[in-house]
């Protein structure tokens, strides 16, 4: 979306930062709890999360690209 | 979109009679509260914004979605007056939950569920009304109408991520199963009247928004063609 916009550079980070912290949270807890030695299913729900971020903006990437990019 | 021309008279004089009416409630009729005590006042804005808050995302949502459907320029105006509503609501909710909180709990804010979520609603608006800044025209509802559907996963992402953690924001005393836990009958009528409130504020004003929003289209427009002088 900031592509294509006079400001892309300050832009991009304003854009970014709302919607990555859903997946940036539970990584973080994931990581730390990996870390600690927590056992793979104690991770699950975290991992659960993450997959669902994943499927999310995957298919938000596939409907918005004819959008975004139209008449560049 | 054109509205009717009862719509806005209704709805103001609506909005005059329910805002007297939540001022009566929330400063004459209500008792202070047993744990809280004058404190409860703070509520009876703090929940009714932020319920428009959440109520802002979804209309500009829809207007966004309808807007990529249909290219009409209505629904554009439509997810741009009510984003900037909700800056401003959000705004609203977090200065005065900060305020509850810290008088009654003890502190200003913690990394919390709904305070979270919260906050990254206002990055959304923030980010929303940043991103039509620096772009015009047909483009500029384009790519806002992305980001607004865009922000979507994120908020509903966020409400399950931040589930896992702790919650210290109260739970629902009004709305829940089991009806009302409230002990005195004056703190739910204040609550739902301070819903009531601030949605036809949140109307009123997007209607208002909406036509501005439109004749600086139709401004816009007639300088481009040459009909008017710019």
């Amino acid at each position: 979306m900031a592509a294509g916009t006079r400001a892309r550079e300050v832009l991009l980070p304003v854009l970014m930062f709302p919607l990555v912290v859903p997946l940036v949270a539970p990584v973080v807890d994931a990581t730390r709890l990996a870390m600690q030695g927590a056992a793979i299913s104690d991770l699950a729900e975290l991992m659960a999360l993450i997959c669902a971020y994943d499927v999310a903006y995957l298919v938000a990437g596939f409907l918005a690209f004819s959008h975004v990019l139209e008449g560049q | 979109m054109k509205s009717p021309k009862w719509l806005g008279p209704l709805l103001a004089l609506l909005i005059v009679v329910s805002l007297v009416a939540l001022i009566v409630v929330s400063f004459v009729l209500s008792p202070p509260e047993r744990f809280m005590g004058e404190r409860i006042r703070i509520l009876y804005v703090h929940v009714g914004s932020a319920w428009t808050s959440y109520l802002a995302y979804v209309v500009t949502a829809v207007g966004a979605a309808q807007f990529l459907r249909s290219r009409k320029p209505k629904w554009d105006h439509l997810a741009v007056s009510s984003a900037e509503l909700g800056l401003v609501l959000t705004t609203l909710t977090l200065v005065t939950g900060s305020l509850w909180a810290k008088s009654t709990q003890g502190w200003w804010w913690v990394w919390e569920p709904r305070l979270t979520i919260t906050l990254l609603l206002w990055f959304l608006y923030a980010a929303y009304l940043i991103l039509r800044q620096y772009t015009v025209g047909e483009r500029r509802a384009v790519v806002s109408a992305v980001l607004a559907l865009a922000g979507i996963p994120t908020m509903v992402l966020n409400h399950f991520a931040v589930s896992i953690f702790r919650v210290m924001h109260p739970e629902p005393v009004v709305v829940k199963p089991g009806g009302p836990a409230l002990e005195s009958g004056w703190y739910t009528v204040g609550l739902a009247l301070g819903v009531i409130t601030f949605t036809l504020i949140f109307a009123g004003l997007v209607l208002a928004r909406m036509r501005l929003e439109r004749q600086r289209d139709e401004l816009a427009q007639a300088q481009a063609t040459g009909s008017i002088a710019g």
